[in-house]
């Protein structure tokens, strides 16, 4: 019944090249690349000897081998660890000076870049391969104080700020990719924004890797301020090569008293075709802290890309009061592996959690939920609700579930649910006896699955998902 | 594992050896097998994932005495017991079998294991096959000084109408012993029976027991296994219960734990036939310093697998209880419903309950769920209570009580049912006693 099916394979939308001049480092890892990346970025020594501490803390880590994924060994000497589109001296000063190469190919992944598209009221840091090449809606931004550019503008213009909140969240040597991201990151975005500010629209990073053989490594940093509101939205997409390229970011948040971050992402780098060659090796370190009381930290993820994605967005809820929500929906088809979950540590007095994970995997898909709750002894009044639910299509696919739930005082409750099961068939069937084709009944019934995690994600981001979700079961059921 | 701690397993196991007890040659290279796989990886730490939450510390800085002379039950004990219990009674003391004391069913076959070993060579495709002595230390540990225990052999077809109750009474003269008998159960076709295994301790001495069971469903079996541990806080109990179930076979157990120090207690469940189908229930309750581990895996090979697993805990002082329960679904096991409830209540501050429930599915057509939930006494329940003159300790004792019923509720038999009623209020008074 739900087996592989008639009409297959809608192929991967964004998988074109781009062809840009880009400059790019020798192959391979080591102090000099570090130092070469560091100088092409004009970086100030404290950055500097803080790459390099994590360089040397990487050299002393083992790779990780407890996630529910298989991949042959990545060759860390033969990955180009910076590539940038070749500029003009000096950086380009509006959007007329960025390549028209590039700007056609955010055209093709519709992006509001240029500032025509302003109605669509989305401020775009794009960050192609490993630099950003533009950053919207500036002026705006900079009428409430928000600060929001590159993270290489960034370390330029607002040293302090960078100083004092980098590394902060994720420590230099937290875990294996981590520490390589620490090393060798090339550029990303920051944002701050100031006491009291609600971010005036909806701030957004499109992210894509162009150049082949080259791994990307960005990293995000956003501060809320005291009592500051902001919504953030991360895009990713990838040409189609062959060979697989590793992606390897960290996102750091930083939440302090009543502030609120939401941060939304739609993962579609390039999956690998469907006998599992090539594709992007996704391995993400995603953190936040809620510093302050009140405070909330909000993840929303839609994983459909990736040829392995391996990430657990988490929140260390340390306000008393503070609230950390994570809902996901990661979906493998083909030979995709996913290992994803979320991390609650609950430090605070009365702080609350929620987890909503929708997985769904089809033909040799591997899915795990790999989550954590802990529930400190101090957090006392501490609330957890977590679940998980999985949906299989195909005889070979396969779903895990495995949460951890550790409970250290007697005024705080955690619960857990989670089932698994194949599309219910009544469902089908009342869909088809109604007229639906296979694929549609389908269709309509994963959206539903899906339906309590879309509507946390900001409008436009909602019908992109959808689409992504449509597109990438495409024909995995007949 | 620390050397110098290590040397008193190998010397045990030398001393074993030129002890000049007689076995056949397959148990012999057995044991030097599972003496192999524990020397070579020693007693997990918390950086194994299915010890994540249980630190054996204790366990492996432990100095513990092998050899020990037998001790006799005094002759007013044994007609206590017998008048407790009534029917059928196994007696183990200080890990021994002791068959004089023993009352035996008629119809089913009760052998001291050294006896077993020696005149039944069809034993070897059962006896350590299948419990894992590669992946688990304690159950290496067991095999490699495999000798003391018992094996129940249920004929074809026959029933065993009254439960067959294995004590295993700990009295040492000194503390340290470590005793490590062995269950072996082969249910025949069609066959029926229940035993009751329940372990406790005599004297104030400190000891650990260290037990494997291995239980064998042939086609259509009908088993029952209970079990109670409520051994001295003095005492380390690690337990693990191997269950293989043959086509359209039954199997249901019920594992109450009060006892004990520290205590792990696993149970795998191998569904490798069609159509089988096997209930686990549990309750783990503590106090004081208790460290009160539950395990389960439950296997399903095979399809149309049934599986059930409903277990709570609850726990008071400074207590900490864990719960790790896996379901794997293998590819091809198609129509498998499983399903997975564990519910913890904590009393106290201190107390602490981790537990991971885990679902491992690799095929499509299956219907499973689990849920997990930690938290403490309803507030409302508590004031509803209060508010009609009962006291605070009261109160929450008498919704502790209704907490825990629903599980001894899973119990099929009266008698059982009865025993836990009995033994879990008395549990339930120590705690409330303390938080």
């Amino acid at each position: 019944m739900t087996d592989a099916g008639s009409f297959l394979n809608k192929e991967y939308q964004h998988g074109f090249v781009t062809k840009v001049d880009s400059e790019t480092s020798p192959r391979g890892l080591n102090e000099d690349i570090i130092r070469f990346i560091s100088q092409k970025k004009k970086e100030p020594k404290f950055l500097l000897d803080w790459r390099l501490d994590a360089y040397r803390g990487w050299l002393k880590m083992k790779e990780p081998t407890w996630a529910r994924v298989t991949y042959p060994p990545i060759d860390y000497q033969n990955i180009i660890y910076y590539s940038a589109p070749k500029q003009k001296k000096g950086g380009p000063k509006s959007l007329e000076e960025v390549d028209r190469e590039i700007l056609r190919t955010y055209e093709k992944l519709g992006i509001p870049l240029e500032e025509q598209k302003r109605l669509a009221g989305v401020a775009v840091d794009a960050v192609f391969d490993s630099v950003s090449v533009a950053t919207t809606f500036k002026e705006k931004l900079k009428e409430y104080g928000v600060i929001f550019c590159s993270f290489s503008e960034a370390v330029q213009k607002h040293p302090d700020l960078i100083r004092k909140y980098l590394g902060s969240v994720v420590p230099v040597t937290d875990n294996y990719f981590a520490a390589l991201n620490s090393a060798v990151f090339s550029d990303g975005s920051f944002c701050y924004v100031p006491k009291g500010v609600r971010c005036p629209m909806e701030l957004s990073t499109y992210f894509r890797i162009n150049a082949m053989e080259t791994g990307q490594f960005e990293r995000t940093l956003i501060v809320a301020d005291e009592g500051s509101v902001v919504s953030y939205l991360e895009g990713c997409t990838a040409p189609v090569r062959d060979k697989n390229q590793l992606h390897a970011a960290v996102v750091e948040l930083v939440a302090h008293e009543k502030a609120q971050i939401k941060y939304s992402t739609v993962q579609n780098w390039y999956p690998g075709d469907k006998d599992g060659k090539g594709g992007i090796y996704n391995f993400v370190t995603k953190r936040g802290i809620c510093r302050g009381a009140y405070s909330k930290i909000s993840w929303t993820q839609v994983e459909t890309g990736s040829a392995i994605t391996w990430k657990y967005p988490s929140c260390i809820l340390q306000g008393d009061h503070s609230v950390g929500e994570f809902y996901s929906v990661a979906v493998v088809n083909n030979h995709q592996q996913a290992d994803t979950g979320t991390k609650m540590i609950h430090l605070g007095k009365n702080t609350r959690s929620t987890i909503l994970s929708k997985g769904i995997s089809a033909r040799f898909g591997k899915n795990t939920y790999r989550g954590r709750v802990r529930i400190l002894p101090q957090a006392t009044g501490a609330r957890n609700y977590t679940q998980c639910d999985s949906l299989l299509m195909g005889a070979q696919c396969s779903a895990n579930t495995f949460p951890s739930i550790e409970v250290s005082n007697k005024t705080s409750r955690a619960e857990h649910e989670a089932t698994t099961s194949r599309i219910n068939e009544d469902q089908l069937f009342y869909c088809k006896q109604r007229g639906m084709s296979a694929d549609n009944a389908i269709s309509v019934i994963v959206h539903g699955f899906c339906k309590e995690v879309f509507k946390n994600l900001p409008m436009e981001f909602a019908v992109e998902a959808s689409k992504l979700l449509g597109v990438t079961l495409e024909g995995s059921v007949g | 594992m620390d050397k110098t701690k290590m040397q008193q397993y190998t010397d045990a196991f030398e001393a074993r050896k030129t002890g000049g007890m007689s076995e056949p040659l397959w148990v012999r290279r057995l044991r030097e097998e599972a003496m192999a796989a524990f020397v070579e990886k020693g007693f997990p730490s918390t950086r194994d994932e299915a010890w994540r939450h249980t630190d054996l510390t204790a366990v492996r800085e432990g100095a513990f005495i092998f050899e020990h002379k037998p001790v006799s039950l005094p002759q007013g004990r044994i007609e206590d017991l017998k008048k407790e219990y009534g029917g059928n009674l196994v007696v183990f003391v200080n890990g021994r079998y002791v068959e004089e004391v023993s009352s035996l069913p008629g119809n089913i076959g009760v052998t001291g294991l050294p006896k077993a070993l020696e005149s039944m060579p069809e034993l070897e495709s059962h006896c350590g096959t299948h419990a894992d002595l590669k992946q688990n230390a304690f159950v290496a540990l067991n095999t490699a000084f495999l000798g003391e225990g018992v094996l129940i052999k249920i004929p074809e077809g026959q029933v065993l109408e009254v439960p067959l109750r294995l004590m295993f009474i700990a009295d040492p003269a000194i503390d340290g012993a470590i005793f490590q008998p062995r269950v072996l159960v082969l249910a025949g076709k069609r066959s029926a029976g229940t035993i009751v295994e329940h372990y406790s301790s005599a004297g104030s001495k400190s000891y650990f027991t260290n037990v494997v069971s291995e239980i064998i469903l042939e086609e259509g079996a009908s088993f029952r296994h209970y079990k109670i541990q409520d051994e001295s806080k003095k005492a380390f109990h690690m337990a693990s219960t191997w269950v293989v179930q043959e086509k359209g076979s039954r199997f249901s157990s019920w594992a109450l734990s009060t006892g004990s120090r520290l205590m792990r207690n696993d149970c795998y469940v191998g569904l490798t036939k069609e159509e089988t189908s096997c209930a686990l229930n549990g309750l783990y309750l503590g106090d004081g310093e208790q460290h009160l581990d539950q395990h389960t895996f439950i296997d399903h090979r095979k399809p149309a697998g049934k599986s059930r697993q409903f277990f709570k805990g609850l726990m008071a002082g400074k207590s900490r209880g864990v719960f790790g329960g896996k379901v794997l679904v293998r590819q091809g096991a198609v129509q498998t419903d499983a399903t997975q409830v564990n519910k913890n209540l904590l009393l106290s501050d201190e107390a602490r309950v981790d537990t991971q429930p885990q679902l491992e599915i690799d095929t499509d057509d299956v219907k499973c769920s689990h849920g997990a939930a930690v938290g403490p006494l309803q507030e409302d329940a508590v004031f509803y209570l209060r508010s009609r003159g009962i006291g605070e300790r009261d109160a929450g004792r008498i919704l502790a009580r209704g907490f825990v019923q629903e599980v001894i509720d899973a119990a099929e038999q009266d008698f059982f049912k009865r025993e836990l009623e009995e033994r879990v209020s008395q549990k339930l008074e120590a705690q409330f006693c303390q938080s």
